[in-house]
Parts: C-alpha cells; structure tokens; sequence
C-alpha cells in the first residue's frame, strides 16, 4: 500500500485503499444499493471486540488472589501501625484492588504520620477515584499550603472540578498550573477542554496551538502533541474549516498512524468537502484499525 | 434608533415569554393528574436497596386502539421484585381512552393483567383481523395476547410458539420477508438469575464491574452471560417458528440488547433492524431482502461511536432529522457519554456526527427513551430524550448528575439541534428517574404528545400545548397486500419543492410503542401537493393537493399510482 491518495486541497489520507489497492472496496465509487451497502459483498466486516465473563466463580477467585497480596500488607502494618510508609502501601494496595474506602483509612494514616507530597497526591487520588470530591480538593488545597507552586496539584484540582462540570473553576485551576509551568502540557490540553465545554471555542482553540509549540520529548508527550493536533482538528471540522481539519489530521497522521479516531474525523472531513468515496476509504481504515486494538471499554453501568 | 430597537425587543419578549417561561415554539404540560391514569410501577426494590441491575430498567408502554373507536389506549407494563415467586408481580393495566385526555381502567374485563416482571411492550397486527394484538416481555416467559375484536384479549403464548426467553426487553413487529403478516423480533439482554450475579456491597462485586466512579453499585451487564435475541417468523395461521439461526441474526457471542427499531435505511423497499445494545457493539441487520439479515453494525459505522468505543445503548429511533431522505439514527446512552446521532451517508455508512448536531449537552444525562417527531409542525423531526440514571447513590455524590433527570427537548433547526428544554413549559421541568417514552397524539388534536415511564414512581402525561405550531397532516394506514399495520410503508409528502418522508417502523423507543398513525408537520403550507405512499407489497398509492390539519384513512391500493391497478 502507497503513502495514499492524494484528493485534492493537498489532502492525502495516509494508509486508505489507493485506485489499483487490492483492498479497495467493491462498491466503492457505485450509488447505494443493496449489494453496495455496509457489508455487503467482499467488504469485511471486522468481528466486533469479544466479551469478557466474569462467573460468581472466577470472581470469589480472583477476590482470594487479591486477599493473598494484600494480606502481607495488612500484616506489616499491624506489626506496626505508626510506620507511614506501612501504611502507605497497604492504602494503595487497597485502593488498586478496587477497596477503596479502607484504602483511604491507610492513606489518611499515612498522610497523619507523615504528610509528605507523595502521601498526600496518593490520597487526593483515592478520594477522587471514589468519588469523594470534596475530600479531594480539600487535600490538594493542604498540598498547596505546604507547595503553593506545586502545579500537579492545580491540575487536580482543575480537573476536579471539570468532573463536576465546573468548567469555569476548572479554567481558574489550570490557568495557574500553566502559569507555574508553562509546559504542562496535559494541563494545555484540559484547559482547552474547559474552554471548549465553556463555548469559548476560539480561546480553545488558541489553546491547542499553544500545546503545539510545545517540544514534545518523551512518549508521554508525544502523545499529548497529538492529542492537541486531533482536537484542533475536531474544532476546526465544528467550525467548517474542513481543509485546515485536514492538515492537522494528515500531520497526526504522520505521527501517528494507528490513531483511527483521526482517520474518522478524516472521513467526516472528506465528506464534507465532496468526496464520498475518499471519505468511505478513511473509514474503512479506521474500523480496520479498530479490529487490531484492545476495545475500549464503555461508559456504562458497573464499569 | 436604538431605543426603537430596545423597545421592539421588549415587545417580543413579551410576546414570545409566557409567565411560566416557556418560549412561543415548543409547550408541553404535565397532563397526568386527572387523567385517570393510576399506576404504580414496581421494579425490585425501593430505591436505595437495589441489589442488582435487574431492579433499575423499569418497564414502558404503549399506545394502541384496541377498540377500534378512534382513541388511543394506554398499556403499561409492571414488574415485580425478587423475593415474590414467578408470575405474581404486579398486573400490567389497560386504560380505555376517550380521546380526550381521560382513561378507564380497563384490565380486568380486557384479560391483559400479565402478572410476570415486566418491561417491554410491542403492539401489531399479527393476525391480520383488523385490531392490534400485545407483545409483552418479561424476565421469564413472554406474553402474546391476540385481541379478540371485543374489548377482550386471549392468552396465545403457548399456541403462537413465542413464549420461551430468559430477560427480553424490547420487542419490534415487523414483516421482515414480505409476505404480508408481522413477524416478531424480540430484544433479548442478560441471564437473570440473581444467584449467578453478585449483588451490591458483596465483596466478590468489588472486583467485577460492579463500581461507578468508585462508587460500589449494583454489577453491569458486563461479565453476565448474554441471552441471544429472537426472531420468529410469522406462519400466517396463528403460529410462528423460530428463525432466529436461518435469518442470520444469531450471534456468536449474543450482545445485551435493550432497544430495537425497524426502518429502511438503505432505501431498497425491505426493512432493517437497529438493535442498540448495551455497554457492546450496536447491531445493523441489513435485510438481504428475503428475510435474511446481515450485520453491517461495524461497517456502517453504527455498531460503535466516534472514538471507536461501545457505548451503552438503551434507546433507539430512525429518523430523517436532515431531510435528505435517509433515515438517520439516534441512540440512547449512560451518564458522562453523549448520545449519539448518526447521520446516513446514502445508505452507504452513517457518521457519528453527534457534537456537530448538537447533543453535547447531553453529557452528564443517562438516558433511555427517544424519539424524532415533529413537535412543533415546522416540518422537521424534533428530538425528544428521557433521562433517568439508575444508581440512586449518585446523589450522594458530587458528581454532576443525579438520580433524578429532567428530559431533554431538542428543537431542529436546520439538521442542528438546539436544547429548548429549559423553556418548553413546565412539563419538561419534571425530575423522575425516567425510562420508556411512548410519543402519540392521544387527544386527536393533531400534535404528537408523550407519555413517559419512570423507574418506581407513577408515569408522566405530557400533553403538547404548543402555541403557534404549524399545519400538519396525519395518516392511518391499513395494508391489504401488504400486512395491516402498514408496517414497512413508507410516505412521502410534498409540499412545494420540499418532500418529508416519515415510515411506519416497528419497534419503539425504550420497551414502549408509539402511535401507529403517521404523523408530519408542514409549516405555513395549506396544502400537501403530493402525498406518495410505499407499501411493503410494492404497491404505489398517490393523493394530490390534500388540505392539511386532517386525518387521513388510506387503504392500500385505494388511490394507486399511475401504473398500478386498483384494489
């Protein structure tokens, strides 16, 4: 398969079907008929992702599993209860292994004994995780006092509060995590979430940009670079500035070639423009892409 | 200038702003209170002490004319709880409506008092005899009751072969081969045996999915065995056989399906199904054309959302919110996810363009029931969503969401939607842990109200008060050839340059049916220039220059097109 199909406006999808591509679909370029229509013919239809099972039995086993590990630590901590880091990693323990709440009762042992910046993220986390928001803002509030320009902990907080939906507090919070250090890039991207969430669609904008001028240096950041590229890209497809949608996915793209949300929004883009039977290649590619991951996991009830 | 300008503004908010908030466009009211509507649902146990998830889907309903007079009726399906034996839940009711706005409880002497766990409701034809037969699901053995044509029902289960399932949810009638009588497709979700699922607060549910925001909640579908839906071919002599392995509908791995709706989305003249399943793949039966199917979930687009994530799909409608003349699709799903619209490309594949339609605001909603109608007979199809979450816990928690939703109203403008929620008159102001929506125009007057189900607390009437709402027009349908709901057909109505189709589907938004009758808004037009019906038998019948604000009765054949012979 070549770099791909150039489709005018200098757009290429990267990795789509090409004229001669075996892989070009049957019905490709035909009207919609019964045999042109999603599955029909040689088209392949990706099995969907499989679904786990979980038995009573397999559950009461891998309850007793995690006992096993965690039952050392219980044990090192009653051996002695005023060592914090005991403590500490019988909390996290706890917490990893789903029991959240007596989890919290180590960590907030843990933070008494020794408040330390670890102890006290670790337990902002677990209040988080459990839904305990108040409690979370409340220790990253303490961590604040002790660090005023301890920038995670402006993030926790934004982030707080943009679970809550307070997209304004939230904007607050991150804006002073980039003030402390401007090349946060996870707090660049959340910020321009708020702003989006808010309807302050150009300051978001302005926002991703900025996270693109950001030298991206490891993985983690890399990865942030392209989240920036797909988000700007999503604006600009809300915005109807479908060519520019198109040079910031071809760019993540290049960086990124597994990334089929792109090549989505790539399709979204293409269709927009006029070019439906491009427009099928790029989603043809991101559901292929899609049958070669792990399936996400859903928003739904229990998860 | 200026102050000219101020004061015209002035004026129009005067005008356009009633006392109770609500704008000039859309108006609905809480209409439940002398209605003579009294029902109290059951589903487990209260509140607070759900244990699994079988206590938190709540059940729906359906309207119907059972008697034929002309008015819509009510059935409304009850549950029961786990600690009372099989078959001794709470009755389903039936409410005779007078076309007013006032219903009598009529179950006894109609023998429509179901007692199993009840959730889901289909209404249909099923034997051609001019009077809508029920479907009811169940946790346990479904019900077919075939109305005997005076005022009463009989029990046809165990003869019609449609009994056995396991937790089946929504249902859908539809003539999935053509040959002019409904068959049945039947939603199925999970085992439902609750020793087989952990309850909520057992240890060993710590570590399945048993959390939500690390909340301990009663367990999700996922890890519970899935119960493959059902799909029975109508024998046209009162039977039906189970064709669910030859139609192609069985799955490898069955999915958890909650809601289903028929339509023709590929424009070939036979219809499709769209089963929204939960928390996996949404399904896409493409109908092969003789009464095979085909999934094209995952092809079309449908099966999962922008970011390539299952979502959990509750709820489910066909609708051509665009106008282009393709029916798109609108899904239902959890709290923090945004349901979903997908757009239909042609036929060829459908793209989730739910953000750009505007159903972002959605996000901190769970939501069930739904349904594209034209409320306010400007022509397009609106969107109405019922929210509800099931965790009462939720409210606990500062979250951004609660246990008790209002709904979503959606006003269409132009292909975008718009939240009128807030200032579409007090019935929208009503916070209830909502589940089915079942949309008809129950008191003739020529708009689409709702009727909503709730989780343990009494349903919700709206009545559509609407001021200033457009022309429409409305059709009863009855097939000849084709079966006699009509179900399948397909109406295109003209009004100057502009054509609205609208189809008769089967299935209905979250365990519930709707009005049968076709239902399309028209705007400032006094006339429909055309009206062009498609039956499923293939038969054409065309009515010109029709004036609107009626009720129009169409056999088929009766008006044929050019080129087809009269009945």
């Amino acid at each position: 398969m070549g770099i791909g199909l150039a489709i005018g406006f200098g757009l290429t999808v990267f990795g789509c079907a090409g004229a001669n591509d075996p892989e070009k679909p049957e019905n490709d370029g035909k009207p919609a008929t019964r045999a042109s229509a999603p599955g029909s013919g040689a088209q392949p239809t990706p099995a969907p992702p499989a679904a786990f099972v979980q038995t009573v039995a397999e559950l009461e086993r891998r309850t007793e599993e995690v006992e096993k590990k965690i039952d050392p630590l219980r044990r090192e901590v009653e051996s002695d209860p005023s060592d914090a880091r005991k403590q500490h990693a019988l909390g996290r323990a706890l917490y990893e292994a789903n029991f959240m709440e007596q989890g919290i009762v180590h960590l907030e042992r843990a933070v008494e004994l020794n408040p330390s910046v670890r102890t006290l993220l670790d337990l902002a986390a677990a209040y988080g995780g459990a839904a305990r928001l108040d409690d979370a803002e409340r220790t990253c509030k303490r961590l604040l006092r002790s660090s005023p320009d301890f920038s995670p902990a402006l993030y926790n907080l934004g982030t707080l509060a943009r679970r809550r939906g307070k997209f304004d507090e939230a904007v607050g919070y991150l804006n002073l995590a980039l003030e402390k250090d401007p090349k946060f890039l996870l707090a660049r991207l959340r910020l321009g979430d708020s702003l989006d969430d808010l309807g302050r669609r150009q300051e978001a904008y302005r926002t991703y940009e900025l996270a693109l001028g950001l030298e991206p240096n490891t993985p983690q950041e890399a990865s942030g670079y392209v989240e920036a590229l797909y988000r700007l890209a999503s604006l600009d497809l809300k915005m109807g500035a479908y060519e520019r949608a198109g040079q910031f996915l071809t760019e993540l793209i290049q960086m990124a070639p597994d990334h089929n949300k792109a090549y989505y929004a790539y399709g979204q883009v293409l269709l927009h423009m006029g070019y439906p039977e491009e427009a099928q290649k790029a989603f043809d590619k991101h559901v292929r892409i899609l049958a070669t991951k792990e399936p996400k996991g859903p928003v739904a009830m229990g998860d | 200038m200026r102050l000219k300008l101020v004061a015209l503004s002035t004026c129009l908010l005067v005008v356009l702003v009633r006392p109770d908030g609500s704008a000039a466009g859309m108006r609905f009211v809480d209409a439940t209170e002398g209605s003579g509507i009294r029902f109290e649902p059951v589903c487990g146990a209260p509140p607070g002490e759900k244990g699994w998830l079988t206590e938190g889907m709540g059940s729906g309903g359906a309207w119907l004319d059972y008697d034929g007079d002309g008015n819509l009726d009510l059935y409304l399906i009850n549950g029961s709880t786990h600690d009372r034996p099989a078959g001794r839940g709470e009755p389903n009711r039936l409410y005779r409506g007078d076309g007013k706005g006032h219903f009598t409880d009529v179950t006894e002497t109609a023998g429509v008092g179901d007692r199993g766990w009840g959730y889901g409701v289909a209404v249909g034809d099923y034997d051609n005899d001019d009077d809508p037969d029920l479907f009811v699901t169940n946790q346990g053995a479904n019900v077919l009751y075939r109305n005997n044509g005076d005022g009463t029902f009989t029990d046809v289960t165990a003869e019609a072969g449609v009994g056995p399932s396991p937790w089946s949810t929504s249902a859908a009638f539809v003539d999935i081969d053509g040959d002019g009588d409904l068959d049945l497709y039947v939603a199925n979700y999970m085992e439902s045996d609750i020793s087989k699922i952990p309850r909520r607060g057992d240890k060993i549910a710590v570590q399945g999915a048993c959390g939500y925001h690390g909340i301990q909640v009663f367990c999700g579908p996922r890890g519970r065995r899935p119960e493959q839906d059902q799909l029975f071919r109508n024998n046209g002599d009162g039977t039906f056989t189970d064709v669910t392995q030859s139609s192609g509908v069985a799955l490898a791995t069955p999915r958890y399906a909650l809601g289903v709706v028929s339509g023709d989305y590929d424009n070939d003249g036979d219809p499709d199904l769209y089963v929204a399943n939960d928390s996996v793949t949404n399904s896409l039966w493409r109908n092969n054309g003789d009464g095979t199917f085909t999934d094209v979930g995952i092809a079309s687009l449908t099966g999962l959302n922008a970011d390539g994530r299952a979502q959990a799909g509750m709820g489910t409608d066909f609708g051509d919110y665009n106008g282009d003349g393709w029916l798109d699709l609108v899904v239902t799903n959890f709290a923090h996810d945004l349901n979903t619209v997908y757009r239909n490309y042609s036929g060829r594949f459908f793209v989730d363009e739910s953000s750009l339609a505007g159903l972002g605001v959605t996000n901190l909603a769970l939501s069930w029931g739904a349904g594209f109608h034209d409320f306010d007979h400007d022509g397009d199809v609106d969107l109405l969503i019922a929210n509800g979450h099931v965790y009462p816990q939720v409210d606990d928690y500062d979250l951004g969401t609660s246990y008790r939703q209002t709904n979503h109203l959606f006003e269409n403008e132009a292909g975008r939607f718009k939240d009128v929620s807030a200032k579409s008159g007090p019935g929208l102001r009503i916070a209830r842990s909502f589940r089915g929506a079942a949309f008809a125009d129950y008191d003739n007057d020529g708009d689409i109200d709702v009727l909503l189900t709730t989780l343990d607390q009494p349903p919700v009437l709206l009545r559509n008060d609407s001021p200033n709402a457009g022309n429409r027009l409305q059709l009863a349908l009855t097939g000849t050839r084709s079966n006699r709901d009509g179900v399948g057909t397909r109406v295109m109505v003209t009004t100057g340059s502009v054509t609205r189709i609208r189809e008769r589907k089967g299935g209905g938004s979250y365990l519930s049916a709707s009005d049968p009758r076709i239902h399309v808004g028209l705007g400032a037009a006094v006339r429909a220039d055309r009206i062009e019906i498609r039956w499923p038998s293939g038969l054409v019948d065309v009515l010109t220059d029709v004036p609107v604000n009626q009720l129009i009765h169409i056999r088929e054949g009766s008006s044929p097109a050019p080129g087809f012979e009269k009945e």
